[in-house]
């Protein structure tokens, strides 16, 4: 395929995009998505369950719990995934003496971060609950832990369930990131192979395409999921 | 009487100081490791002909592999590789993830306040890619007002570039693939990058790049070493001793012949 480019400088690029090295190379760059998946499917989890527990601190009435929940977003929102990256993965060595996988070290910085995130999902769904439902159950008896249980969060989880997807795409598109220290997922093998054979804009366009189709697919499985609905918003 | 006193007391000194030096001359605990469980740790990145894990076979090839591998052979101490970034050789190496990163890194006084290096097992100099239709022939040329020459940040290149063109724009990126990108898009004049990976490039893409070298003082030579922590010097002692000893037979000479490579890689400036 040969392609005539016009530049913004005007002048004209002569590229021969070779997407042959695809069919030969395209299933070791596939490979990396086993990598990205074991990434970021214990991440999301994480995420989701931190952000669950951040969530419910942040509407306690103990104002430590409350402070600590927003001093956790806070910091974790704002701290850029790259820098939280080499934190953990180079500094905490030299500090703690525990040294990580890089898989181990990306788990945890993507965790950190999708779960200050998904703590603003979920406040977002529990307020949405109106107060006299909570009203209404704890004068037929329920224990704060029990409404929160039965009547608070599920509704919430299903009602910040979109905005729950967004997180977890989020996390998934950062695992591009730790291509820095050396996950081999898809983009780190992008970058092996554009060493080896200079094709960086065929081997990039390759890797894109697997990770559409990656986000593309678990975007379809929440959609299954919110499709399960049992309670609907009163 | 007291002469006899005092040379006895001299040779009692004498001995206790060889006595003492020789005791002194253990390892230190990572060298110590290394030998007892005769497993080294290696950090390298990826680089074409030099190290590159083969996608169809998953095996590690490249001269600094064969390398590698014959200092195993030599000495019986397994190597395990880690695949890592350029970018994360030094700070992987000052975590203590790997033992030495043995990816051809180039030694310059402004690394070496991080890093220990080793003899030097190869040379390389700077060249200059444009694209294949570019009026570009010689230093000169690219020397001049509106140049503008990529490089890739923080590298050897990127020093050089700015230390010897007084005239044109050094423009540093992220990466080697984006850099070269910017002369074939015609963002950049030239990008000024290693002899070797420039040669191969232009080897693979004739339509597109061409190769400038440049006149041998013109360019800049940068040599490839192993480095270590500078906690770690004896081990740097053990790797120089082998690095010495295959330059004296000719083995890097032979590797660069090997690995098609240009055989002043092995014997540098002359």
């Amino acid at each position: 395929m040969f392609a005539r480019v016009k530049c913004w400088s005007d002048e004209i690029m002569n590229y021969t995009f070779q997407f042959g090295v695809l069919t030969e190379y395209g299933p070791y760059l596939a490979g990396g998505l086993w990598h990205a998946w074991w990434t970021s499917f214990p991440s999301i989890i994480i995420t989701t369950i931190l952000g669950v527990v951040l969530a419910a601190m942040s509407m306690s009435r103990r104002w430590f719990l409350r402070g600590a929940s927003v001093v956790f977003v806070d910091l974790f929102r704002t701290l850029p995934v790259v820098v939280l990256l080499i934190w953990i993965h180079y500094v905490m060595p030299i500090l703690t003496g525990i040294s990580l996988s890089p898989t181990m070290s990306s788990i945890i910085a993507l965790s950190l971060n999708g779960a200050a995130l998904a703590c603003e999902a979920f406040r977002g769904g529990l307020e949405a609950i109106p107060a006299t439902q909570t009203q209404a159950a704890q004068s037929l008896g329920f224990s704060r832990w029990k409404v929160m249980r039965y009547i608070t969060l599920p509704q919430a989880f299903f009602a910040t369930l979109p905005s729950l997807t967004n997180v977890h795409i989020t996390v998934i598109k950062n695992v591009t990131v730790t291509v820095l220290i050396a996950v081999p997922e898809v983009m780190f093998r992008a970058q092996e192979l554009t060493v080896q054979f200079f094709r960086p804009l065929e081997f990039y366009t390759g890797a894109a395409v697997l990770y559409v189709a990656l986000i593309w697919g678990y975007a379809l499985l929440m959609r299954m999921l919110e499709r399960l609905q049992k309670w609907q918003p009163i | 009487m007291l002469r006899t006193i005092a040379n006895a007391l001299a040779s009692a000194a004498v001995a206790a100081v060889v006595a003492l030096s020789a005791s002194g001359a253990s390892a230190g605990p990572t060298l110590d490791r290394i030998i007892s469980e005769k497993k080294l740790v290696v950090g390298v990145a990826p680089w074409n002909k030099f190290v590159l894990l083969n996608p169809k076979t998953s095996q590690y090839e490249g001269l600094i592999v064969d390398d590698i591998r014959n200092l195993e052979a030599m000495t019986g101490i397994k190597v395990e590789l880690v695949n890592t970034t350029w970018s994360g050789l030094v700070a992987g190496l000052q975590a203590g993830k790997w033992d030495v990163i043995m990816s051809g890194l180039g030694a310059t006084p402004e690394r070496a306040t991080a890093v220990a290096f080793g003899e030097a097992f190869g040379y390389l100099s700077s060249t200059a890619m444009v694209r294949a239709d570019s009026p570009v022939r010689t230093f000169a040329d690219l020397d001049k007002e509106g140049s503008v020459l990529s490089v890739v940040s923080g590298t050897a290149a990127q020093q050089y570039a700015q230390r010897t063109f007084k005239k044109a724009k050094v423009t540093p990126l992220s990466d080697t693939g984006a850099a070269v990108l910017e002369v074939m898009q015609g963002r950049s004049t030239a990008y000024i990058g290693d002899s070797v990976s420039n040669e191969l490039r232009a080897q693979e893409r004739p339509t597109e790049l061409r190769n400038i070298k440049f006149a041998s003082d013109q360019t800049e030579w940068t040599s490839m070493n192993h480095a270590v922590r500078y906690a770690d010097l004896d081990l740097l002692v053990f790797l120089d001793t082998y690095v010495r000893s295959m330059k004296l037979r000719g083995w890097y000479r032979n590797l660069a012949e090997k690995w098609n490579l240009p055989p002043e890689l092995a014997v540098g400036p002359r």
